[in-house]
């Protein structure tokens, strides 16, 4: 029987013996945690809660186990710091999760520290990172494990196996060493009632730090903010995304608003961070928020993602009504045979029309931007660059990027497909930092690339600041760290927004007239293919 | 005036969009593809099912979010419905 089929009724049965068993040793408990899972550090000072451990720590907990989760992204800790702990600690299972991004520059790393001190403890990985090549990161980082897809049920069944009452072999979403071969289970079927699983375990963390941490436009100095999920998963399949399951899947909004009210309650939290791919869909949803939003007397803020096809003016009207101070779109460009290149699904069109009604209504707008695709050139990236020049409201710096193959997109398959990319040695080899082109798709030479970025970012930046704070200094600082990275090879910058620490306080300087824009007089038109 | 939903399974991808908006009508079945209620699959995996005029704005719905356009809806004279863009 498979457990996310049947509900919990086998696991129930089978761990109900171990959580008895611990009742009548509860020594046991004080000194031994059955699971540590590790949050690896990021680099930065803004740190939004790790929802995905927040899950996995309040199921584990939920079937009776006991969890210790290291938060080396707020603390900073490092590997040293973390075998010193491993040394005076005993384990079952010791988890990590990560994007591709991290995997040379942290993970790495981390994995050899466990792998020294981890004693009789399984050492588990999982994630959009270890997920689509999970047997490249079973030799490369010798983990015992790594887990396929969503983790939640797949761990309790893990831990049933460490104590003995389960075989590996018949756990379903795993990779792991067998012997000195490499098998792959199947994969688990989708788990579809997200409102059975328990809320994220906060008291594990240090709520304090995550909620303070992160500042977005229009949030006061001392408002607290939550990441929450209302949503798993997209509808979409753009070719330089990938997603560890398939589709979409929704929690019911009346359960999203209990667990609101109840980190309102607790932590003081009053600002949401929505962390859904996709927070506006169906756009019925946004309205039925509203009246349940009202029914409960909350006043909140928030920040969302939303796609730009479904945003219209009356959508957009109900988030502004609702508190959202920020909708984050992934335009990605606004030239028509970019976007059919990337599978955005799609106009160049209906971008523009997304952008005009965000400024119309006057919600404040998170631009992403691409460029580095085959069909892109120098004038799809100054036509990119004009767009978010006139529409721009100012809440957060932004750039453009180029697209990164990650390892499980499409846009990697077609890399490795056309030559460009030997497989996933070869890509975590070349990639040094998600502002430089791993893989060149472009007609230009990568020196070319970067020339073009540097002058396009660099129009951006000074753009930013000069109708912000005037503060030219923090400007040619970014500037800088653009140059640094591109020309000399300092992969440490971390994105223009990551030194922009003021632009949550909004202190424009030249407010925008009327839905129109300040400096950029260039208007931009949507081509179509 | 009479519908037919047409709908080819082995191409869904399991987006789950038309289950989200039109869910009285589709389902996400176990394979993780969705499943049209109470239609009939008319051979390889192409599945069809008759609707009136009040459940078509509802598939409508469906086939305009479905990201891989695996969903159409021709009318009594075979003309595919036209979908606005999502």
């Amino acid at each position: 029987m498979e457990l996310s089929q049947i509900g919990k009724k086998e696991v129930d049965v089978q761990e109900k013996d171990i959580r008895e068993n611990r009742l009548k040793n509860p020594m046991d408990n004080l000194y031994k945690k059955n699971v540590l899972l590790i949050v690896h550090d990021v680099y930065q000072e803004f740190n939004a809660f790790p929802l995905a451990y927040g899950y996995l720590a309040a199921m584990l907990r939920k079937y009776g186990y006991s969890v210790e989760v290291y938060c080396m992204d707020v603390f900073h800790y490092t590997n040293e710091q973390l075998e010193k702990k491993l040394r005076n600690s005993t384990y079952d299972l010791i988890g990590a999760g990560f994007m591709p991004a991290r995997f040379e520059e942290t993970i790495v790393g981390l994995c050899a520290s466990v792998n020294k001190h981890k004693k009789d403890a399984w050492f588990f990985l999982g994630g959009p990172g270890p997920t689509p090549i999970s047997e490249y990161m079973l030799q490369r980082l010798k983990v015992d494990i790594v887990v396929l897809g969503e983790a939640e049920h797949t761990l309790i069944e893990l831990m049933g196996a460490k104590l003995g009452k389960r075989k590996l072999a018949d756990i379903k979403g795993i990779a792991y060493w067998e012997g000195d071969r490499i098998k792959a289970n199947p994969r688990r079927p989708l788990f579809r009632d997200l409102d059975a699983l328990p809320w994220p375990a906060w008291d594990l963390f240090p709520m304090e730090s995550y909620t303070n941490s992160v500042k977005l436009s229009g949030m006061d100095e001392e408002e607290k903010m939550m990441s929450v999920i209302t949503s798993r998963g997209c509808t979409d399949t753009c070719n330089f995304c990938y997603r560890i399951e398939k589709g979409l899947r929704l929690r019911s909004l009346k359960e999203v608003i209990k667990e609101m009210i109840s980190l309102r309650d607790t932590y003081g939290t009053t600002f949401f961070s929505f962390e859904d791919e996709l927070f506006v869909f169906p756009r019925e949803k946004i309205f039925e928020f509203e009246s349940l939003l009202k029914e409960n007397n909350m006043k909140i803020s928030y920040w969302c993602n939303s796609r730009a096809a479904i945003f219209d003016e009356e959508l957009a009207e109900c988030l502004k009504r609702t508190g959202c101070k920020l909708v984050n779109i992934g335009f990605e460009s606004v030239d028509q045979k970019v976007l059919d290149n990337m599978n955005k699904r799609i106009t160049a069109e209906e971008n523009i029309k997304a952008l005009e009604v965000a400024n119309k209504v006057g919600i404040g707008l998170g631009l992403n931007f691409l460029w580095g695709f085959e069909a892109d050139t120098k004038e799809t990236l100054w036509k990119n660059v004009d767009a978010i020049k006139k529409f721009n409201q100012f809440d957060q710096v932004r750039t453009i990027r180029p697209p990164s193959p990650y390892p499980g997109s499409p846009l990697y398959d077609e890399a490795v497909q056309k030559g460009l990319l030997k497989g996933p040695d070869d890509f975590f080899k070349r990639f040094k930092n998600s502002d430089l082109m791993t893989v060149n798709f472009t007609r230009y030479s990568d020196e070319e690339c970067y020339k073009m970025l540097f002058e396009a970012n660099k129009e951006l930046v000074l753009h930013h600041f000069r109708n912000t704070t005037g503060d030219m200094q923090a400007a040619q600082q970014i500037i800088d760290g653009f140059y640094r990275l591109y020309f000399e090879g300092d992969y440490k910058f971390r994105g223009a927004r990551q030194y922009d620490k003021d632009s949550h306080k909004k202190n424009i300087k030249d407010k925008k007239e009327s839905n129109g824009a300040t400096e950029s007089s260039v208007q931009v038109e949507a081509t179509v293919a | 005036m009479g519908y037919k939903v047409i709908f080819d399974r082995k191409n869904c991808t399991g987006a789950a969009a038309c289950a989200i908006v039109a869910d009285q009508l589709w389902r996400m079945a176990d394979d993780d593809k969705a499943e049209l209620i109470g239609a009939r699959n008319t051979g390889n995996e192409m599945w069809e099912l008759e609707i009136g005029e009040e459940a078509l704005k509802y598939h409508k719905e469906a086939a305009r979010h479905c990201p891989v356009k695996v969903i159409k809806i021709v009318n009594e004279n075979g003309h595919e419905v036209h979908l606005e863009r999502v």
